[in-house]
């Protein structure tokens, strides 16, 4: 520190009295760029670092054009490098307060508007020293915090700038021994984060340079997700370079980078096509790995996003390779909390949407049955495992379990992500809707007395219609008859001969005792009715389960004219939908709407099979009970309603601030419309509006 | 699906050259064995695979074909460095995307690996009536400048095949000479599971790695 004292006391002047700041700047500034001796301009440099953070507007203004030469020129000077590199980057670190117009935006600008700086940095990291490399990254890191484009722009014209920063990344063996390397490779690694940040062309050039291997490889050798915060970090930056990019897609797949995912969760290969892996079903579940697998779950959900034009091929590798079976049981039967399922039924969701292989692959899996106190956290390993894994049943109908909550209550995020799952395997799939509507019947009972549910024998259909048709409960949670009406009207959508099936359940003892069997549809409206009566004087009828009830409907008479006349053929059904809609108050707006729409479908699909309730009829009825005004009026709220318009497409649970605090008390998710709903609302309100007017004239 | 097959070694390649002289419809052509005549521009860089086989070796060639525009010329120099193998491209019915091979010779030079073999394509062999270089040309270029040269056509598919296995012979033959260092993947080059002398097993235990 004696060349420092020595200097600074020179600047003093002869007879020691103080000057100014911008007089003592101004000379370290002169002394640091033309002394001839290099002691002497390092000298000046410290001086310089010295005032930095105190007259940072100052050093700036004056020294940073001079402090970049010097840098170009004497970073063999170790000293003079690592003090340059920090006062570059204190000068270019905002305050908390006020950063907009700092004047570190300003020093900023002034350094990456000229790409050659920028060069300069992504050279130093070849330095040895540890302490210039460190401040060099920093400084990196500054710069791209506050001007990522301009960064991300010089990063890629310079020729060796991604190989630079990618070789930070280099042996991590040797790395992991020392603290110090380890403390610039993570670093690196973040700095790689923030620069592949929405730019593919530097994600294409980070994946050329073996990021994916690299990365693969680093987190298999920190224990893979039940690694630390540095294996989130791989997975963030291959998530980076992947998003958006179907280039390093295509680049991933075809290094055989998918078939790493199943052992990365700890899947193991032997289980890939047959048999359970109890291990991996009874994990520990430590926060950091949490959130390790979540980025996973989001990495598999990036590879087959619905519609894009590699999701086919790649859903298909990670069915051949075992991920789809990895996510199913990790979904279904695993001891993994509420949150990492969500994410997982999500993933599992698009991994077999609009793919017949992964729908016919999630038919004919059964997985095992998760003991009811699996799935809270800690006690999970002491439980018996004989106890999860008998008997195993179809997954499909494990979805159904988790979606209504028929063993064991999920959160309304994981049930959420369950019945869109299983909208997932009835995407398309006419088969499946078939198959399930077949198994609508309840089989045969073994003991009519016995009272456990669980004892049973249920099948998926029949376990559904339970749920479907227990409204009863819904002050406490809607969302068992909600979603149950959603798989349902999925089993049914535009299908004849699944809603044949449907028409064919129905209730009570019949023929023995002479009471009247009840359909399953006039169970579904009578239901309807009781709910709505009950909804309008402020009892335990829940909105949701009336929207719930009327969406299903109008799924199921869509198109069907046998349907509608059986919807009709109890005179009260009609009257239900005339009472709500002219209802002046007191009558939620979207439940009106859906009753008009419901309306609309019986008279359009009205092919006069029942000639009390002929299409004249039911024109009567809305000319001069309803008005078609007020008829167009009802639709076009439920069209404005914001739930409506803003149904999630992925049946996602929304935990916004306004949603937390408004249902706060009961803790009720804000889902109530299904997106396929509102789509099929949307093509066709048009067609319901006008089949009025077509007939009139 | 090619995607769980083992290999001997994967082959970086760059494909380079004017823009529209057809480099992506060769790629194309190669790796799917289709001709696309409104092939998009190609912006930055795009990703293609495929295998094939060189004296019984199963190698996996890796190849990334960038965009001929100027403008994409800072990023596309990026890649030179990690490619064993470049395709310069030009178009045998337009003189001057063959003016223009110094140019690009001289930027692969200087930003890529000295052992890259770099094969020199005259495409578009199939537009006889339209030459504007000749044949021997083309081979008098490649001579001099120490290249292959092979003339192409990606719509009739004509020796598109041999140019990518060509290059894979002549690197191949490098690897076997040691001129490569295999060992360093930044070369372009990486060496199968089963061919490398030393390796430490990866994926294969994930029950008890203790350290």
């Amino acid at each position: 520190m004696d060349f420092f004292s020595r200097s600074y006391k020179g600047l003093l002047g002869e007879k020691g009295q103080p000057q100014s700041v911008e007089d003592t700047v101004a000379k370290l500034v002169d002394r640091a760029s033309s002394s001839t001796l290099l002691e002497d301009r390092r000298a000046a440099i410290l001086g310089l670092k010295g005032l930095s953070r105190e007259y940072r507007q100052e050093v700036g203004e004056k020294g940073i054009g001079a402090l970049l030469h010097i840098l170009n020129e004497d970073r063999a000077d170790i000293d003079t490098a690592k003090a340059v590199l920090e006062i570059l980057n204190i000068l270019c670190t905002p305050d908390r307060q006020d950063s907009a117009t700092d004047v570190a935006i300003k020093f900023t600008d002034e350094i990456v508007q000229n790409s050659a700086n920028i060069n300069l940095f992504l050279d130093i990291l070849q330095e040895y020293d540890f302490y210039v490399r460190f401040h060099d990254i920093q400084l990196l890191g500054t710069l791209l915090a506050i001007r990522p484009d301009h960064v991300q722009d010089c990063v890629l014209t310079a020729p060796m700038g991604i190989s630079r920063l990618m070789d930070l990344l280099g042996d991590r063996r040797e790395i992991i021994r020392n603290g110090k390397l380890n403390i610039l490779w993570s670093k690196g690694l973040l700095l790689l984060i923030s620069l592949t940040e929405n730019n593919a062309d530097i994600q294409k050039i980070v994946a050329f340079e073996n990021a994916f291997e690299k990365l693969l490889e680093i987190i298999t050798e920190e224990d893979g997700l039940n690694g630390g915060i540095i294996v989130q970090d791989c997975l963030h930056l291959i998530l980076n370079l992947l998003r958006y990019n179907v280039s390093n897609q295509n680049f991933f797949r075809e290094t055989s980078c998918i078939q790493k995912i199943p052992p990365l969760l700890n899947f193991s290969a032997e289980y890939q096509h047959q048999g359970f892996d109890l291990e991996f079903l009874t994990q520990d579940w430590h926060e950091q790995k949490i959130a390790n697998t979540i980025v996973l779950l989001e990495l598999i959900k990036i590879l087959v996003v619905p519609n894009n034009m590699n999701t086919v091929t790649n859903q298909n590798v990670m069915i051949q390779c075992g991920v789809l079976k990895t996510v199913i049981e990790l979904s279904l039967s695993s001891n993994a909390p509420s949150i990492v399922k969500s994410h997982s039924l999500y993933a599992l969701a698009d991994l077999i949407r609009g793919n017949q292989n992964g729908q016919e692959y999630l038919a004919k899996t059964v997985v095992p049955v998760p003991h009811p106190s699996q799935s809270s956290e800690n006690d999970a390993k002491s439980s018996s495992y004989d106890q999860i894994l008998i008997p195993p049943r179809p997954a499909v109908m494990s979805l159904i379990v988790v979606a209504v909550g028929a063993e064991y209550l999920e959160s309304y995020s994981t049930r959420a992500a369950a019945t869109y799952a299983f909208e997932s395997y009835t995407f398309n799939n006419i088969n499946a809707q078939l198959v399930l509507a077949s198994t609508l019947t309840p089989p045969p009972d073994d003991n009519p007395n016995s009272e456990i549910i669980i004892a049973k024998p249920q099948s998926a259909g029949s376990l559904l219609l339970s749920a479907l048709l227990e409204w009863e409960d819904s002050e406490a949670d809607p969302y068992v008859v909600w979603f149950a009406s959603v798989i349902f009207s999925h089993i049914l959508m535009n299908n004849e001969r699944s809603k044949e099936y449907a028409r064919g359940i129905f209730f009570g003892d019949g023929d023995d005792n002479g009471e009247e069997n009840i359909t399953l549809l006039h169970t579904i409206a009578g239901n309807l009715m009781i709910a709505t009566r009950q909804n309008a004087e402020r009892q335990n009828a829940d909105v949701r389960v009336l929207i719930g009830y009327l969406c299903t409907l109008c799924i199921w008479l869509w198109d069907s004219p046998i349907s509608v006349r059986e919807f009709l053929s109890e005179s009260g059904h009609l009257q239900m939908l005339i009472t709500s809609i002219t209802q002046s108050s007191g009558v939620d707006a979207r439940v009106q709407g859906l009753c008009a729409f419901l309306l609309g479908i019986c008279y359009e699909f009205n092919h006069n099979l029942d000639p009390q309730i002929t299409k004249s009829t039911l024109q009567q009825i809305l000319l001069n009970r309803i008005g078609y005004d007020q008829f167009v009026n009802r639709i076009t709220r439920l069209r404005e309603s914001p739930h409506f318009k803003h149904a999630s497409q992925y049946l996602q649970v929304n935990n916004s601030i306004i949603n937390y605090f408004n249902e706060a008390a009961r803790g009720l998710p804000e889902l109530y419309f299904d997106y396929a709903f509102v789509e099929f609302f949307k093509n066709n309100y048009g067609k319901i509006i006008k089949c009025w007017i077509s007939q009139n004239s | 699906m090619s995607t769980n097959y083992t290999y001997d070694y994967i082959i970086k390649y760059i494909i380079i050259g004017d823009t529209g002289v057809g480099k992506s419809c060769l790629l194309l052509q190669f790796t799917d064995r289709r001709f696309q005549p409104a092939h998009d521009l190609t912006i930055g860089v795009e990703f293609g695979a495929r295998f094939v086989d060189v004296e019984g070796k199963k190698i996996k060639l890796q190849i990334w074909d960038t965009a001929g525009q100027e403008s994409f010329r800072s990023i596309t120099r990026s890649y030179y460095r990690g490619a064993a193998g470049a395709l310069l491209v030009y178009d045998i019915t337009r003189r001057e995307t063959f003016d223009h091979l110094l140019i690009w010779l001289e930027d692969a030079r200087q930003h890529s690996n000295s052992n890259t073999t770099i094969m020199l394509i005259g495409n578009k062999s199939d537009l006889e009536s339209k030459r504007a270089v000749s044949y021997a040309e083309g081979e008098a270029f490649a001579q001099q400048h120490g290249l292959f040269f092979m003339e192409t056509s990606a719509k009739t598919a004509d020796n598109v095949e041999e140019s990518f296995v060509d290059t894979a012979k002549d690197i191949y033959e490098k690897i076997k000479q040691g001129v490569f260092d295999v060992s360093n993947e930044s070369n372009g080059i990486k060496v199968g599971g089963h061919l490398q002398p030393k390796t430490l097993p990866l994926n294969t235990d994930n029950g008890n790695n203790c350290c």
